[in-house]
């Protein structure tokens, strides 16, 4: 069982540095990065937001992500994340945005 | 002005009707797949013993032709159909007092495949000592026969539940519900269980006749949405749901289903007293096995006790070979104008995809439906071996007390908050103390269980009042 699709863990802050823009924004617990792109005025495509779906498959460049999906393969996992639901265990997460 | 997704079928109409690579690791059970291992790693219930007469009975289990019959001295046999010798197929087989004898040329085999008689050749015959028909061991409980299709050198201690022999007085009825569909689809029924507050909840057409729509319907609480929570158990080799519903302005009632994978669940109560009672735990336990990609049994137990079914609603008599007692649409038997008027569950999961599988690229999942998702992941963590061994399974193996399941109906009391929102939070709450409670049961003695539960229920709400309603 792979323990990072547990539910049960508590997410933890972190934050979110847009590669292009050079943005940093933060990522309270409660918050998905959905969210927290969207409050910021950038655009995400999203469909069912549980992580089951893959609309919001987003590539990442640096940081360790904590993947909550259900779509994903092990090879997908190394340069995509769902950013619906997915979290960082490293202060920071690179996505190529 | 036009939504941009309105009369969008010119567009969609050539979409991709294939399964990819990774679905279909989970609905292939054909010979040499890795399902088809998973699956005879496990006993696995074939045949419903009433199924064995003075004749054999032919069955089709995971692709491949059988034969079951108990011969007369009553030992059971589960042989591959085709004669060893030339071929015949033993469903014309004579069930002898011994094994059984092939029509054409007489070879008799034992229940373990080993030939006893070759008639028409000389004694000196070295036959009996170079072939066998191939065979698999077999036993009966409670109405059901198992088979064990795996390597010989593995063959597990049969899992003994907690709910086969509690409370006192449990009858396990023995039931087959045959579907024109791939497995997992059917499987996945019980851990989409929003579907229960809205397929079982009055899903008619207007004006069909009264008993019939209320036969597809739980009734109860059934109809109120619940707040769902999913969770992996046993280290990834099983799931479980807890579903929890306001009841009335003072209690939740809270249920839990369970998953263990490859194939096996047991369910809650199917009564509408399930909303109402204190603590009951099983009522079905199912094994849901595939015949070949298109088609799959369910075969399995009703548990009939005064706990779980206070009000007797269960009918033995209506469990048996293709029937089952609760909720009108479990099976095949019914025509197109009522499946279409009071569609019921086996109309929504068999009609899933194209030629009875479903497409899992083409599901518009939502939030709902993690639960799906999730058993999908865990199937295929397992079926890869990224799995760890089930503990309970080790506990089985090394003998000793039968096993806890999370799987029960308890109703808890939690006045009602006026903020529907915080109210569902509460819920869920509510949902997880349950929950641990009764995961804190696999540490305590089978026969000490439901007393733990129950004390551990009044430590948590003060005692359960009666309905204000």
């Amino acid at each position: 069982m792979d323990s990072a699709r547990s539910k049960t863990e508590t997410a933890v802050d972190f934050s979110v540095r847009l590669a292009r823009s050079g943005l940093l924004l933060p990522v309270p617990h409660d918050r998905s990065i959905v969210e927290v792109l969207r409050e910021a005025g950038i655009a995400c495509s999203t469909s069912c937001e549980a992580g089951l779906c893959g609309t919001c498959k987003t590539g990442y460049l640096d940081g360790t992500p904590e993947h909550h999906d259900f779509v994903f393969d092990d090879e997908e996992r190394k340069s995509f994340v769902a950013i619906c639901c997915a979290r960082a265990s490293s202060a920071v997460l690179v996505l190529d945005l | 002005m036009l939504s941009e997704l309105a009369y969008r079928g010119y567009e969609q109409r050539l979409q991709s009707a294939e399964n990819r690579s990774d679905a279909l690791e989970l609905l292939l059970t054909g010979p040499g797949t890795p399902m088809n291992e998973y699956f005879r790693r496990y006993w696995q219930p074939v045949c419903l013993s009433e199924q064995l007469t003075d004749v054999p009975k032919a069955i089709r289990i995971l692709h491949e032709d059988l034969v079951a019959f108990r011969d007369r001295s009553g030992d059971v046999g589960v042989l591959q159909r085709r004669c060893a010798h030339r071929g015949s197929s033993l469903e014309f087989g004579i069930v002898s007092e011994h094994g059984i004898r092939c029509c054409y040329h007489g070879w008799l085999y034992d229940v373990d495949g080993t030939i006893l008689e070759t008639p028409c050749e000389a004694a000196d015959s070295r036959l009996k000592q170079t072939v066998c028909q191939p065979a698999y061991p077999a036993f009966e409980r409670d109405g059901l026969v198992f088979a064990y299709l795996g390597p010989p050198d593995n063959v597990p201690k049969f899992e003994m539940l907690d709910a086969y022999v509690q409370p006192e007085g449990t009858k396990l009825v023995a039931f087959s519900n045959e579907f024109a569909c791939n497995w997992l689809q059917v499987y996945e029924n019980l851990i989409d269980h929003y579907h229960t507050a809205v397929l079982h909840n009055n899903m008619t057409v207007e004006g069909v006749d009264a008993a019939l729509a209320a036969g597809a319907s739980f009734g109860g609480g059934w109809g109120e949405l619940p707040v769902i929570a999913w969770h992996p158990v046993h280290d990834g080799n099983g799931m479980i749901f807890t579903a929890g519903r306001r009841v009335s302005e003072t209690k939740v009632w809270v249920r839990m289903s369970e998953m263990g994978f490859p194939n096996f669940c047991t369910n809650a109560a199917l009564a509408p007293s399930a909303a109402r009672q204190r603590h009951s735990t099983v009522a079905m336990t199912r094994w849901q096995v595939p015949v070949d990609d298109n088609n799959s049994i369910a075969f399995g137990w009703r548990h009939f006790n005064d706990e779980v079914d206070p009000d007797h609603v269960g009918r033995e008599e209506d469990c048996g070979v293709d029937k089952i007692d609760f909720l009108i649409g479990q099976t095949r038997h019914r025509s197109y104008d009522e499946q279409q008027r009071v569609p019921g569950d086996y109309e929504a999961i068999t009609s899933q995809g194209a030629g009875g599988v479903a497409i899992h690229q083409l599901e518009h999942p939502g939030r709902s439906d993690v639960g799906v998702y999730m058993c999908r992941t865990l199937l295929r963590d397992a079926v890869r071996g990224k799995t760890p061994p089930d503990p309970t399974r080790l506990l089985s193996e090394a003998g000793g007390d039968t096993l806890a399941r999370c799987t029960s109906d308890t109703v808890v009391e939690v006045p009602k908050l006026a903020d529907r929102d915080a109210d569902r939070a509460l819920i869920q709450e509510i949902a997880d103390k349950v929950l641990a409670i009764m995961k804190e049961t696999e540490h305590v003695p089978s026969a000490e269980r439901r007393k733990h539960v129950l004390y551990r229920l009044d430590e948590t709400d003060g005692g359960l009042g009666p309905f204000e309603d």
